[in-house]
Order: structure tokens, then sequence, then C-alpha cells
């Protein structure tokens, strides 16, 4: 990917947390990303392995004295948000990159209407009427895929659907037509026909006003669905970077690999009748803060070597945008 | 439970807390004069050892009341029935309110609807009014305003139990326990109470404060037993007399003061020490 | 139906009485699921799967119908009546958090089962509960440990170990992955699979997730608002689903293939589910079918056997009349 096409860049990105023995470790290691606008990319991974800290550190949304943003930086439209003012970054917020999160429920006031929360985040960064605020939610609302919005508008979370809810957030976040989404997991919580629904209304939405899309997943068949590009995190850093396609076709990275195993296949499987047992990753992600000298994924992998254990391995980029951290990567694929 | 039974942890927490310290040296010192009484004053709270009126740091240290009796003793033997009563209806205010708040919460249907009626009709009586008519009604012995502290006071006991077992019954870990096969009785006792206890500890504490000033209270009134010396049948009892002997109310009256403030703040100390979460 | 089959219910219902109203949670539903088979049941959040797989067991008691277990009806069963049973019918819940008690050691909770139904004396369940744990694919150090000392994935294995401790001739399975990450999703249903397959009990197995029940089960019923629309042997189901809410179930799959392979055609649904307090009259999916005609507002389509698909069951005016 090429910098001149990307609406934002991500360079060595490093966000460190305060652990209760008093040291700072990283949850987020040396990560690079590019997004092109009307693109979406997929960052995937276990619980724990920094997706959502990735996406509050773009934001610069990290709980004060327990974290810091320890280098790096984020380019968005020439500028670099980690040097900006805190001022500075609330107009970035909501009018550049906008975030929806995984629980709509906790990002919604419960006690103000729907519409007004949605006028509120206008009025926050447009200089204009509370009635052309007030229309403009409903458009967007309607934009959304909201039947009667005008109604609607008036209702309180409660009286919604998780899904109206998640299309709530999303409205919200695309108020000022943002240049970036981030998206942590939007659809976890809904149901699998709304899930393609709100999914559906991103892609559309996507390309209509043309920003770029991170989506923030565990569900590689949404992935493979919704998304152009993939990257792949493990214990804080990029292990994998591929664009769909190539990713889905054989990916290179044994803990992708055995992502992909571990999702059941009945389809594939009742074809041949043959139900071998899943692929299983055996123990959990490490805690961040007890990381080793050598490869994270060491403790679980199936190719480990002897050289995994010396040194953390150095991501390898063989082509813009294709690459994978794993020594013994060559002999894999 | 690892919590509770876990002595050193929650004593420690109580230990290490200033307002724990306090009130568990003043209830201290209360406890040692209730069990030391017979020995520091063998004749008794009702001889008359000297002289009418005698001011406190003299001859005795706490003075003589109009008759001549040592003012000390009184509160000494005050304390034994003090914490007597505390403790007693305390006990039969937990054993009523969790027994009717569990049975109500973890049945539901009509067992709970006819337990809460039962239950609000008794938080309908006004509290003291209420203990005062059944002490009048009755007759002013012991048991009787045991039994009246008791009778008025169990009902708020058993709403907090009971929504706390309804908070614990609904957990799917219940469900797997009655899928088990498991019987009601057991899953009460070794899956919900101890949930439970923490809550009724903390109110049970604060619970023998409020039963010990009833007892103070009834007393003064001269509803109490009138053989047994109290401190509120002290307080009542001086109340005439206070412009001239000032201590005969005062004394018995910080007696209560203390005792009820340290008993409170006990009550904070084991809040904190059950629930970590209540302070951060 | 032969001999073979275990359990079987016949126009389960169940309400829930709720402040806005009653829910038909689990309305007039016939069941049945055979020696060694699993059953699998998918279906949308609040659609009564729980509720089902409750009932069936009786933790809930239905408000109508029978539940024929072995020669007798135990839907109405009392408690006592219910008490020896109660080993042979078990549950392995959603949230792993919430199905194990906090304050109870690993070796308290899986020794449960055996004190409750006076099995073995203290030495003989101190190695029942070891080998139990190994069952489960843990090490038998575990079990002096407390649940928030142990990963989500091995709480599900503890919850696995004490519903099948007793032996069950019926499990219930209510979204036992649903809580859990993909790799510890894929140990969970490799283990379940295991143990299902040495045991020859019949399994209800609940998800919302099309792929995880196409891998567990044998025959699969959808569930739509409190009702089953179609119940059909897998392979069946998976070349050709009939009801318009299976196939947009089916095609909401989203499968990890390379986004050059071909997708199943979308069959699109719009809106939500309705109110399970007020759903709609006739077909209670009609509201969000594409396919919906004026019959289906007047009459409810009942469960028939289409004539050249033997073996399934579905209930949809365009399917039946064809
Ligand atoms: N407030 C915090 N204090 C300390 N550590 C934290 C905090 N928030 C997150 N972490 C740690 O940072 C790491 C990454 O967490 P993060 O929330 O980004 O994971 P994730 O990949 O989004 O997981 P999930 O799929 O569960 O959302 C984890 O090891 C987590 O324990
Ligand atoms: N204990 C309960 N009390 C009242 N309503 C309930 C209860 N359990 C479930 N319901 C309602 O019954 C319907 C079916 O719920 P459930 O069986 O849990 O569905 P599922 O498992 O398919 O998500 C929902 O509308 C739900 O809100
Ligand atoms: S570097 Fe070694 S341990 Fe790490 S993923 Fe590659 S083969 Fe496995
Ligand atoms: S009966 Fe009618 S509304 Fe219902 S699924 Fe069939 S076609 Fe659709
Ligand atoms: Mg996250
Ligand atoms: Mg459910």
């Amino acid at each position: 990917m090429t910098t001149s096409s990307s609406v934002l860049s991500v360079r060595g990105l490093r966000t460190e947390f305060l652990s209760s023995e008093k040291t700072w470790f990283p949850v987020v290691n040396h990560v690079d990303l590019e997004v092109a606008p009307g693109e979406t990319l997929a960052v995937v991974g276990e619980s724990g392995c920094g997706k959502s800290m990735l996406a509050h550190s773009v934001l610069r949304l990290l709980p004060k004295k327990i974290s810091r943003l320890q280098g790096g930086e984020v380019l968005l439209g020439g500028r670099d948000l980690t040097t900006l003012s805190d001022e500075k970054m609330r107009q970035v917020r909501g009018n550049d990159i906008s975030m929806v999160f995984q629980e709509p429920m906790t990002s919604l006031n419960p006690l103000m209407t729907v519409g007004n929360q949605i006028a509120e985040s206008i009025l926050e960064h447009e200089d204009i009427s509370t009635a052309d605020a007030t229309r403009r939610s409903v458009e967007l609302m309607d934009l959304v895929g909201i039947s009667e919005p005008a109604v609607r508008a008036h209702h309180y979370p409660f009286q919604l659907s998780g899904g109206l809810r998640q299309r709530i957030v999303i409205a919200i976040a695309l108020a000022c037509k943002p240049k970036v989404l981030i998206a942590d997991e939007p659809t976890t919580a809904l149901d699998v026909t709304i899930q393609a629904q709100v999914l559906r209304l991103i892609d559309d939405l996507k390309t209509e006003i043309g920003m770029g899309v991170i989506l923030i997943t565990h569900d590689l068949g949404v992935v493979a669905e919704w998304a152009q590009r993939v990257m792949i995190m493990y214990a804080g850093r990029k292990v994998e970077e591929a664009d769909a396609e190539t990713f889905f076709q054989g990916p290179a990275h044994p803990y992708s690999q055995a992502l992909l195993g571990s999702v059941p296949r009945p389809d594939a499987q009742i074809d041949s009748g043959d139900f071998a047992p899943l692929v299983e990753i055996p123990g959990t992600v490490p805690p961040l803060n007890k990381l080793g000298p050598g490869c994270a994924f060491a403790d679980r992998c199936a190719h480990r070597t002897a050289g995994c254990t010396q040194a953390v391995p150095d991501f390898i980029e063989v082509a813009p945008g294709r690459g994978v951290a794993c020594i013994n990567a060559g002999d894999l694929s | 439970m690892a919590d509770l039974l876990n002595k050193n942890s929650v004593l420690r927490k109580i230990v290490t807390n200033v307002s724990g310290v306090i009130s568990l040296v003043i209830l201290g010192i209360i406890v040692l004069l209730a069990i030391f009484a017979p020995v520091l004053y063998p004749d008794g709270p009702f001889e008359m050892v000297g002289n009418p009126f005698m001011p406190p740091f003299g001859e005795f240290l706490f003075g003589t009341d109009m008759l001549g009796r040592d003012i000390a003793a009184g509160i000494a033997y005050g304390a034994r029935i003090s914490l007597l009563v505390g403790l007693v209806a305390t006990f039969i205010i937990v054993l009523l309110g969790t027994v009717i708040g569990g049975l109500a919460g973890y049945y539901g249907g009509w067992v709970d609807t006819l337990m809460m009626r039962v239950t609000e009709f008794f938080q309908t009586i006004p509290t003291f009014i209420g203990a005062i008519v059944i002490v009048a009604i009755l007759g002013p012995t012991l048991p009787n305003v045991i039994g009246a502290i008791a009778i008025v006071s169990w009902a708020p006991l058993a709403r907090l139990v009971r929504a706390e077992v309804k908070k614990t019954v609904n957990l799917e870990y219940i469900e797997a326990c009655i899928a088990l096969g498991m019987s009601d009785i057991r899953i009460l006792i070794v899956q919900i109470l101890p949930n439970v206890l923490s809550t009724v500890v903390v109110a049970g504490s604060l619970m023998v404060a409020t039963a010990i000033l009833f007892e103070s209270g009834l007393s003064f009134l001269g509803l109490g037993d009138p053989n047994i010396m109290t401190w509120g049948f002290m307080v009542g009892a001086g109340r005439s007399a206070i412009r001239t002997a000032w201590w005969m109310v005062t004394i018995p009256g910080l007696a209560i003061l203390f005792t009820v403030l340290a008993i409170n703040l006990l009550g904070d100390a084991f809040n904190e020490a059950l629930n970590p979460r209540s302070k951060r | 139906m032969t001999d073979d089959v275990l359990i079987e219910a016949r126009d389960l219902t169940k309400l829930h009485h709720t402040p806005g109203g009653v829910v038909r949670a689990v309305d007039g539903i016939d069941l049945s699921i055979r020696r060694g088979e699993t059953l699998g049941l998918v279906g949308e959040s609040g659609c009564g799967k729980s509720t089902l797989g409750r009932t069936l067991i009786r933790l809930h008691e239905p408000d109508q119908g029978s539940i024929r277990y072995g020669d007798r009806d135990i839907a109405h069963f009392s408690r006592r009546e219910l008490r020896p049973l109660r080993g042979e019918l078990q549950m392995v819940f959603q949230d792993p958090f919430a199905s194990l008690n906090p304050r109870r050691s690993i070796r308290q909770i899986l020794t449960e089962p055996f004190s409750i139904h006076g099995i073995g004396n203290r030495r003989e369940r101190r190695q029942i509960v070891d080998e139990l744990i190994e069952k489960v694919g843990l090490h038998s150090d575990f079990s002096e440990r407390y649940p928030h000392e142990i990963s989500g994935g091995q709480r599900q294995r503890i919850a696995i170990a004490r519903a099948i401790a007793l032996d069950p001739s019926v499990v219930v399975c209510d979204e036992p992955v649903s809580a859990l990450d993909v790799s510890v999703q894929a140990q969970i249903i490799n283990l379940m699979r295991r143990l299902q397959a040495s045991s020859g009990a019949a399994y209800l197995f609940i998800s919302h997730d099309l792929s995880v029940i196409g891998y567990m089960a044998d025959r699969i019923a959808v569930m739509y608002l409190g009702e089953i629309v179609e119940d059909a042997p897998k392979a069946a189901l998976w070349k050709e689903p009939l009801h318009p809410y299976t196939q947009a179930l089916f095609s909401a799959i989203a499968q990890p293939d390379p986004p050059s392979v071909p997708r199943r055609k979308r069959v699109p649904v719009e809106g939500d589910i309705p109110s399970a307090i007020n759903p709609p009259s006739g077909c209670r999916f009609r509201s969000r079918c594409p396919f919906a005609m004026p019959i289906c507002a007047e009459r409810k389509p009942e469960l028939k056997e289409p004539a050249d698909r033997p073996g399934t069951h579905v209930s949809c005016h365009l399917v039946n009349s064809a």
C-alpha cells in the first residue's frame, strides 16, 4: 500500500500499560497499518490480542495514568494525531474518525432519545441550528435503514432492539461523514440475520461516502465476506497481513492457519462425509506482561523450532500489504 | 465464604481500618466491664454504698445517685443487659429475617406473596411505638422487651435477604444444582446462604446497635424490667435531678452513645471488609 | 417413531408471564430424540430455544403438552418425583462464568452429583472426580482451584464434566460454545463430539450458529418465535433448506472462503424479530418473509412432511401447497 492512496496510516505504534508490579508493558507493539478510502481492513485475533487497544490508541481513547502511547505515528489527512492537543483531538474524533463499539447499549445514553443523541453529535462538530441538526438526524436514521425514522427518533435506547440500537450507534458515527470508521466487533452482540444487515449497511455506506473502515472481529467468516484486506494480531503484534483472497487461499502464519482450521465447516464435511476433528490451538493467549524473549506464539505453535524462542521474529514484508512474522513461514506454504 | 471463614483476612481488614480499631477498643472495654461486673462490684448495682449525690471522680469513679448507689456499678451491670438484649434480639431478628426472606426469595410464587404480605404488615408498624405497645400489654420483663424489639425489627432484614436470594437464585449454577437433583434445603444452605451472609452480617451488626437503643428507650420510659439495672433506666431515673447531679444522666447517656457508635462503626468496617468493591 | 426414541415431547407449551404480557416462549412444539442422536436446535435470540431445552428436562414445568421419557409422562412430575430422574436429564449452560458457584472449588462442584445420589464413599468419590476431570481433558490438579482461577474454556469443561458425571441419557447443551473464543470453541466442540460418540445419550444441542450446529448435529430443528418451522436430517437441510426462514439463516452464514469462491444465494430478510408477546397472526414469519402471500396472514401453516422429502417437516404454505 502506498502512503499517497491511504486515508489513514499507522506506523510503529506502541501502547503500554502499567502492570500491577508497576512496570510498563506493551499491549500494542510496533504495529503498522494502512487503510485506503473505500476499503475495509479486518483486524483479527483471539480475545486479549490487543485489537481494541489498537483502536483506542488510534483514537487516543486510552485510560490516563495506567496507559501511554510510547512511540509511533498516526497519520490522517497529513496530520500526526499523536501530536495533537487534547482539544484538537476531540474535534478529530467523530469528525474525521469515528468508532462503533461492540455493545450498542453501553455506548448510548439511556436517558436521551436516540434522535437527540444523533443531533447532539452533529452539533458538537458543526455550527448549525438545532432544527437543522434534528432534521439531519432523521435523515441519518433513514440512511442507516431505520423505518419510520421520525417516530423512532423519539424513542429511548431501551425501547429499541439490539439491531436498531447498533444502527443508531452507526448513525452517530457517520453523522459527520468521517474519513475513517473503526468498528470494534460491531455485530458480535447481534443475531445472524441482523448481523448481515448491519455489515451490509457499513459496506454500502463505505462505498457511498468513500471512507476507510477498520473492522475488528474474531469471526473469519465475516472477514471473508466483507473485508478486502486482513491483518492478524497476536499478543499485541501484527503477525500476518494479506489481501483477503490471498489470505483465505492459504494463510502463512501458523497462528492464522490454526485460527482458520478451528472454524467448523459443515459444508465441506457434509459433502465428503468426513468429520475430522477441528484444529485446536492448545492453551490461551499469554498475559502480555509476562512474554518471554522469543515468538509469543511459541508455546502453542505446532511448527516451533529451536530458533523460535531466541528472538521475536521480524515482520517480513514480501510485497506491499503482504507479510508475515514467523521464522519458519517460508517452509510452511 | 472463603472471605468470611478466613478470619485472618476479614479481621486484618478491620484492624487496618481506623474506625474499625476505635470501635473494637470501645466494645472491648464494654465487654470486659460486662464480664467482670460481679467481680468489680460484688454487691450489685442496687446496693446503697455511699452518700447520695456524690460527684464523680471522688470516692466513687462515676459518683452516686440520689439513693447513694454507685453509678459505676450501674454502668457495669447495665452493660451486661445492653449486650444481652442487643445480641439476643439480633439473633432472633437474623433468624426470622433469614428464614422468611430466604424462603420467600427461593420459592417465589404464592409463598413469596404470602410472606411478603406478612412482612409488609410488620413493616407498617411504627417501630418504637409498636415496641412500647407490645411491652405495655405483655408486661415489662426482659424476655418481653427482647421479643418486642425483635418483632418490630425483623421485617426490613427479611426484605433485604429476599432481594439477595432472588438475585442468586436465578443464576445458572443454581439451576445446575436443581438439574442434579439437589434438595431445596441443601441448595439454600450450601449454595445460596454463603452469598447472602455478608449482607446479613453487616445488617445484623447494625441491628445490635438499634436493639440497644430501643431497650434504653423502653427502660427510660419505665417500660424496662424493674428488677434489672439498665442504662436507659439510669438516664430516666436521673432526669429529675439533672440540675443538681448532671452525672446521673450524662454518664449512662455517654455509655449508650459510645456503644451504639462503636457498633455502627464496626458494621461499616465489616461492610468494607466484606465488599472491597464498595469503597473503590 | 421407533422404540429407540428416548425422549419425546408432544404439543409442548411454556408461557412466561412478564410485566409486558404473556410470552408464548414455547408454543405447541413436537420433538423427539433417539438414543445416540444429536438434535441441533437453531434460531435467533429470544425465539425460545433455552426455554424449550429447560422445559424438556423439567427445569420448567410446561403449561401444556406431554414429555414421554422411558414409559412415563414426566410433564407434570413433582419435584420429589423428579429427583431420582435428575441425574439422567442434564444440562450444560451457555455462560461458564454463571454456571459454576464462585464460592465452591472444582472438586466440591464435581463431588456434588455423587453425594446427592449417595454414590461411593469419600475415597471413592475423590477418585471418580479425578477421573472425571481427566476425561474432559484437564489435569486433576485443577480440582483444588476455584472457578475464577481458571479460563473460560476450562470452566466449560468443568460444566460438561458435571453434566456427564452421572451418565445421563438426555443432555441439553444450551449454547455451550457461544461465550468462547474460536480456538477454545474448537476444543470444546471436539471434546463434546468425543464424549457423545462414546455415550449413546440423546443430545439436544442449542446454538444460534448454524456452522456449529451443522458440525455437531445429526438432525436439525429450526425455531422461530416459539415454534419449530423446519425439522430435517442434517444433510438434506444443508443441501436444500425448504422454509424461507431456514434459507435466510443459511444465506447469512459467513463462510471463511476466499472471496472468489461463489456463495449461497442470498435470501434477504428485512426488519427485526417481532415481539414474542404479540406475534403476527397466521405464519409468524410473514412480517419478514420475502415470499409472504395473503393466505399467510389468514391461516397458520402446519408442520408437514413433504412427499418427496421423507423425514423432513416444514411449516410453510409455499412449500406445503407445492
Ligand atoms: N485497562 C487495562 N489495564 C490493563 N491491561 C489492559 C487494560 N485494557 C486492556 N488490557 C490488556 O491489553 C491486552 C489487549 O486487550 P484488548 O482489549 O485490546 O484485546 P482484544 O483483542 O480487543 O480482545 P477482545 O476480543 O476480548 O475484545 C490484554 O492483555 C488486556 O488484558
Ligand atoms: N424466566 C423468564 N421470565 C420471563 N420471560 C422469559 C424468561 N425466560 C425467557 N423469557 C422470554 O421468553 C422468550 C424466549 O426466551 P429464551 O427461551 O431464553 O430464548 P432463546 O434461548 O432462544 O434466546 C423471550 O421472549 C424471553 O424474553
Ligand atoms: S516463529 Fe516459530 S513459534 Fe512463532 S509462529 Fe513461527 S514457527 Fe511458530
Ligand atoms: S407461510 Fe407464507 S409467510 Fe410463512 S414462511 Fe411460508 S411463505 Fe413465508
Ligand atoms: Mg476488544
Ligand atoms: Mg438462550
